[in-house]
């Protein structure tokens, strides 16, 4: 082992070099862990620089004092009092305490970590696209469908629709917002202002799908389901039908909820067990 | 070729049975028979069956967790802490070294320690101010290698204190311990390559906290 590199040629012996030399390779090689090409290199390396050469020698011989450490010895005596055995026998809810604290559950806490951080991050996301897209219809009114993000209606009848969700300003705050067709009349083609359907069923250029986006949005207004009404006025990821919360928001919630327990029982039972 | 005889044979042999192995090499070492039959009795509720385990291994014990927490009043909390789980847990015990099973929980223990206190003692390793640390034995009498060594000792232990915890636990048991690689990531719950990084970079790490005492361990 060239622990002793005194015989190599002065020029070999750069300090400068040797900054850019890898320690962590040597660090290895002190350990006796390379093999292969790693281990011809850190040879190699040993052989032609001074420095590294040294730092092997040191740090096997901080290897070496580290190992000859001199034992400490025991000030306590370590063993149980039945006073303590009563206590530690588990039984009853001390033993569901050590079944929630034990290493059976040791998954609960980066479970946890993961759903808190999924529910957080769908709300983020729920307030974050109802943001967008509550500016772009601002900046570009949409149809007045409830949701501005969908395709609503036929391409023919969006111009159409344009210019009554305009005009009406709850149409174009709806259109932006996730929010339910039903709480926003305007936006839903209820009675009481002018919508996208009837301005669909008079648009100038209508084919089959325009026809079939029209009898869509007349179905919608009388009140019965349709196919469309999950991107339209029904209810969809990021909107309810049924006047309650989206269902981004549940599951986010929910999602939260199971995150934050999972903590809590675990942080108690560990309390508990202690 | 493959109308061999041997390969016949080996085709018929039926594949070994692990637990019968284990099984068999657990009943010549005659500690791990001794362990085992302790832990039986503790585990048919004998307090002193488990005791005597403790006594069997609580130098040991304390003695590997005073090297990995710098601080005689938490390692004691930790080894005791230690058997306290082991005694919760004996139900858990599915065979095996009994003393790695508590080596393991200790590890594990003296880990929780240093996360829950980082507070840095005033003085690490008190011990080395007095006689509790024990010399090992066939040290020479001669006054100055002694006081070489115990200059020696005092600059590693400094220097152990002074590295981060994981890099000191995964040093203790491989250079004091005498642990694998395999088994120190198996107590400390990382993988291989993390604890070889480990102890390169702590062996670094120490190396350049003895930069200017290394003439200590040349000589």
């Amino acid at each position: 082992m060239p622990d002793q590199p005194s015989h190599l040629p002065e020029r070999e012996r750069q300090p400068s070099d040797h900054d850019g030399h890898d320690r962590y390779l040597i660090a290895a090689f002190a350990t006796d862990d390379l093999t292969g090409a790693e281990l011809t290199d850190a040879t190699a390396l040993v052989a032609r620089c001074q420095d590294c050469a040294a730092l092997l020698a040191d740090l096997r011989s901080i290897a070496s004092a580290t190992a000859e450490l001199p034992v400490p010895a025991r000030t306590r005596d370590f063993r149980l009092s039945e006073e303590d055995a009563r206590r530690l026998r588990l039984g009853g809810w001390r033993q569901v305490v050590g079944f929630l604290a034990g290493p059976r559950l040791a998954f609960a806490k980066p479970l946890a970590t993961a759903l808190t951080t999924i529910g957080l991050a769908g709300l983020l996301l729920f307030s974050v696209s109802g943001f967008l897209s509550f500016g772009s219809a601002g900046a570009a009114p949409q149809s007045a469908t409830g949701n501005g993000a969908s395709s609503t209606g036929s391409e023919a009848a969006a111009p159409a629709a344009r210019p009554s969700a305009a005009a009406s300003p709850a149409a174009s705050a709806t259109g932006g917002l996730p929010q339910t067709g039903a709480q926003y009349p305007a936006a839903s083609g209820a009675p009481g202002a002018p919508s996208a359907a009837p301005a669909a069923s008079v648009a100038p250029v209508q084919g089959d799908r325009n026809a079939a986006s029209s009898s869509t949005s007349q179905k919608s207004d009388q009140g019965q389901p349709s196919p469309t009404d999950t991107a339209t006025g029904g209810s969809n990821f990021y909107s309810s039908a049924a006047g309650g919360p989206p269902l981004i928001v549940v599951l986010s919630t929910l999602a939260i909820g199971v995150g934050l327990a999972l903590f809590a029982i675990r942080w108690g039972a560990r309390r508990l067990e202690t | 070729m493959l109308d061999s005889p041997g390969l016949t044979i080996a085709v018929r042999r039926s594949p070994p049975n692990v637990e019968d192995l284990r099984s068999i090499v657990v009943d010549d070492d005659p500690i791990q028979r001794r362990d085992m039959i302790l832990i039986e009795r503790a585990k048919a509720g004998e307090l002193d069956g488990f005791n005597d385990l403790v006594t069997c291994y609580q130098d040991h014990l304390f003695a590997l967790v005073a090297r990995m927490v710098p601080d005689r009043d938490q390692a004691s909390d930790a080894v005791q802490e230690a058997f306290f789980s082991a005694f919760r847990n004996l139900a858990s015990f599915r065979g095996g070294s009994v003393r790695s099973w508590l080596t393991r929980i200790t590890v594990n223990a003296a880990m929780d320690m240093q996360r829950a206190k980082r507070r840095r003692p005033v003085q690490p390793y008190p011990e080395l101010e007095d006689d509790a640390w024990q010399p090992r034995a066939g040290d020479t009498h001669d006054p100055e290698r002694i006081a070489l060594k115990t200059e020696r000792t005092r600059a590693i232990t400094n220097a152990l204190s002074d590295i981060t915890a994981d890099q000191r636990t995964a040093i203790v048991l491989f250079d004091v311990e005498g642990y694998d690689y395999a088994e120190i990531a198996d107590m400390t719950g990382v993988s291989l390559g993390t604890v070889k990084s480990r102890i390169h970079r702590g062996r670094l790490a120490m190396r350049a906290l003895l930069e200017g005492r290394m003439e200590l361990f040349r000589s």
